[in-house]
């Protein structure tokens, strides 16, 4: 008999329904839970629901029983239905992950407190707290979601203009705080990897496991608000930097407090050492699909098995030279429509391995949130991943001219930053 | 049109690509699961027959797709 674990589910989850679908494999159903206005608002994703995973059930804060039998444990993968799966759970008794760690205000003042942090964070009310944090935390600082990941809703507001944008910017469907810069070491020459990695954390009953670190490509910031551009494997740093990283994750872990499941913590390479930027309380998007293609690992099964309480899969072991990337190349604006006509294809011929997500000419660029494409590099080592991601940003850059993609912009810059050695021509690019 | 150039023909049209392997494969494509829900509802409305969802989920291939369009026509 299968292990039955309640999915809350999302169209704006870290995890697609094809993901959970495949994870689930022969020995867990799943049961799906999706809240009624989630299904009348999008009908495609509820119909797609049904149609995978056969039936599924309306569930909400006042809606928190689940026919049929019983439930193993419930997970989402999806921030803003973290209340809901922990609701859910705690009314059956049944496995789950409480939601309170992933308030980002309460990490800062917990990992504060417990000596893990020197980011110091307030609340922020609303446009009038700004003065008070300015003068509190200095410039520059942050202004942060309590909630939400992905770098939405995140602005670095390093001047006295920017803080007046903020002000009179300011929308109160998001709950803020503010919290101090974490100042990247100053030493560090720019490069085509990020300052900050991340962090995926297995946790079963109070012993958190480390399962990989992912390397990063440099965000970028558009009508200043931040967002992340990719995620690299290896995560390239030195056995004795990734030590530290790992110790202190799993330091932050224990302060929290985290229940039974798989975490996404973001942590800055600072100046003064390792900090944790965020704990997410859920598997990180965009992540399994290089783990299982480097490692044949499914960070979504993993969750899948440790909420059902199944013995989790071995670890992967950290080995060879592969080294695989998924990579969002932004587009200058979020605004308007997209202006260029590219194929799968194209990308494949400038050496994607695979192609996630395209912008189709014509439709909003908002809806792949300002992504152009996102693409899956898979190469036998970090130089020809380097070359290659070079090479293909420049192909990129020329199907997506009308868009001013390569032009000023991060793609670029990261053209440059991805140039192996002096006088080697980039491919696709004459020099 | 026959069911394979039928189910070709769509798989094209969702991609938005212009040719279509057996070996392709939609995920790696650009597809993604509403699109592919859309592709399946394309080739039943033409076709007239309920296709089975999961092999175009789990494998991905056109071949796949085909292959399971090919028995559920023939049941």
């Amino acid at each position: 008999m299968k292990a039955r674990v309640g999915v809350v589910l999302s169209p704006r989850g870290a995890a697609t329904v094809r993901d959970i679908l495949l994870a689930a494999g022969e020995d867990i159903e799943v049961v799906a839970l999706l809240r009624p206005e989630v299904r009348l608002g999008w009908p495609g994703f509820a119909g797609l629901v049904e149609r995978l995973f056969g039936r599924l059930v309306e569930v909400d804060e006042d809606h928190l029983d689940v026919p049929g039998g019983p439930l193993r444990g419930v997970v989402t993968f999806a921030d803003a239905e973290l209340e809901l799966a922990a609701a859910i759970g705690r009314h059956l008794g049944v496995r789950h992950r409480r939601a309170e760690p992933a308030d980002k205000l309460l990490q800062r003042r917990r990992l504060h407190d417990a000596g893990l942090s020197a980011v110091t964070a307030r609340p922020l009310a609303g446009p009038e707290d700004l003065s008070a944090a300015r003068a509190e935390l200095g410039l520059p600082f942050v202004v942060k979601p309590r909630r939400g990941a992905g770098g939405a809703h995140v602005v670095v507001v390093d001047s006295e203009r920017r803080c007046a944008e903020v002000q009179r910017s300011w929308s109160h469907g998001v709950a803020r705080y503010a919290e101090g810069f974490i100042p990247t070491a100053t030493s560090a020459p720019r490069s085509w990897r990020a300052d900050y990695v991340s962090v995926e954390v297995q946790s079963v009953g109070g012993h958190h496991e480390v399962i990989t670190l992912f390397g990063k490509l440099p965000v970028v910031t558009r009508e200043g608000q931040i967002a992340t551009t990719g995620d690299l494997l290896p995560c390239g740093l030195s056995p004795e930097l990734r030590g530290r990283v790992e110790d202190l994750v799993l330091a932050a872990h224990r302060a929290l407090e985290l229940d039974d499941g798989v975490s996404h913590t973001e942590v800055k390479l600072g100046a003064a050492g390792p900090e944790v930027i965020e704990v997410n309380c859920r598997v990180g998007g965009h992540l399994s699909r290089l783990l299982n293609r480097r490692h044949g690992f499914d960070l979504v099964r993993q969750a899948l098995l440790v909420t059902a309480g199944l013995a989790p899969r071995p670890l992967p072991v950290e080995a060879g030279t592969r080294a695989v990337a998924g990579m969002f190349v932004p587009f200058a604006s979020v605004e308007g429509p997209v202006r260029s006509r590219v194929s799968p294809a194209e990308l494949r011929a400038a050496g994607a391995a695979a192609v996630d997500e395209l912008a189709r000419e014509g439709a909003p660029r908002s809806y792949t949130d300002g992504i152009a494409c996102n693409v899956v590099l898979d190469r036998e080592d970090e130089d020809e991943l380097r070359r290659t991601a070079a090479g293909l940003l420049a192909r990129v850059g020329e199907l997506f001219a009308a868009d001013g993609i390569g032009r000023h912009d991060w793609t670029e810059d990261m053209i440059e930053l991805l140039a192996v050695g002096e006088g080697t021509p980039v491919p696709g690019r004459g020099r | 049109m026959t069911p394979e150039s039928i189910i070709r023909t769509h798989w094209c049209a969702v991609l938005g690509v212009s040719e279509a392997d057996p070996e392709d494969r939609f995920f790696e494509l650009g597809g993604h699961s509403l699109l592919a829900i859309e592709l399946i509802q394309r080739i039943e409305d033409d076709l007239g027959v309920p296709i089975p969802v999961d092999p175009l989920f789990t494998d991905g291939s056109l071949g796949a797709l085909l292959a399971a369009s090919e028995e559920a026509m023939a049941r």
